[in-house]
């Protein structure tokens, strides 16, 4: 009987193990997550450019200029740039539980977010983000 | 059409849109399904990269294949590792021609695009119905088309073949925008 019970605790502690390691990273929050780095935008659409593989997959901390706030696909898009490339941006696509009227942002402003880096077409793309910070709480 | 090619191409149309009369679309949405009696798997990408040129009706499209976001994890992990295997291959292209596009007709008009998917590494010729639709200063192209699975040389273990469908659906919308260089 004991002897079951102990089997019983393995397998329940592995399901859980299982399970927590399942836990999509592209729709969980990641606020309580540390970035790997935190960079400018213009520095992530340098590093980019020239290697297509620059901190993909990884949580990035991304601070730029706010230019517009969309809803595109039913999902709440940051899209920010950086002081000298001006012609690329970086696209924030946030976490589905945030929506307009949860963050006082405002166009033109500076803000740091943060979210997963899935690389780079005309512009770098994060998806999963949060808002870490505006200038208005710094 | 090797993908160097493709990416040349595309940043061709990006350079030229500065010169001259291209629309680009920066979050269009691509989705796929694949229905089948033991599994259905739904995914979208939403952040689907267009570009058009007004004058001469081509077309080109390119999206990251790790931005596809699944009902669960698992199946993720799967399409990105096992199926595409997105670190060798990261991005899908699409390269084509808006036959007979009127791009100043202010209503709704429905065209075929011809051109070709790569994915994988891999090329299928498509001829695409499309809805063309001007909403403001966007214009809106949307449509639906089937692809097989045997097309792009993926690898499934005999034992998932039958939660994968042979053919699968793939809807998309886009909303082109006034390219304006800064």
């Amino acid at each position: 009987m004991l002897h079951f019970r102990y089997i019983l605790i393995l397998f329940t502690t592995s399901l859980v193990l299982v399970l927590h390691g399942c836990e999509d990273i592209l729709k969980k929050d990641i606020s309580a997550m540390d970035p790997i780095a935190e960079l400018s935008a213009d520095e992530l659409l340098f590093g980019l450019e020239e290697d297509e593989n620059f901190y993909k997959e990884e949580i990035l901390s991304v601070e730029g200029s706010l230019v517009e706030v969309n809803t595109k696909n039913g999902n709440l898009n940051f899209l920010m740039r950086g002081n000298t490339n001006q012609n690329h941006y970086v696209i924030c696509e946030m976490n589905h539980s945030i929506t307009l009227g949860n963050k006082d942002v405002s166009e033109g402003e500076t803000i740091v977010v943060k979210g997963i880096l899935k690389g780079y077409l005309n512009d770098a793309v994060l998806l999963n983000c949060v808002l870490d910070k505006t200038n208005k709480n710094e | 059409m090797s993908r160097t090619a493709l990416l040349f191409l595309m940043g061709m149309l990006i350079y030229q849109a500065a010169h001259t009369q291209k629309i680009i679309g920066r979050q269009g949405q691509v989705s796929f399904f694949s229905y089948t009696s033991v599994e259905n798997i739904k995914a979208r990408n939403n952040q689907v990269s267009s570009i058009i040129d007004l004058n001469s009706s081509d077309i080109a499209v390119s999206m990251l294949m790790n931005a596809f976001v699944f009902e669960k994890a698992l199946m993720r992990e799967h399409f990105n590792e096992s199926y595409i295997e997105t670190d060798i291959y990261p991005k899908a292209s699409f390269v084509g021609k808006i036959m007979d596009f009127e791009p100043n007709q202010n209503t709704s008009q429905v065209k075929i695009i011809k051109g070709t998917f790569t994915m994988r590494g891999m090329s299928e010729e498509l001829e695409i119905k499309t809805k063309i639709e001007p909403q403001g200063n966007l214009l809106v192209l949307s449509g639906s088309f089937e692809t097989k699975v045997e097309a792009y040389d993926i690898n499934i273990p005999p034992l998932l073949a039958g939660n994968i469908a042979k053919t699968i659906t793939v809807d998309f919308i886009i909303e082109h925008e006034p390219y304006v260089e800064n």
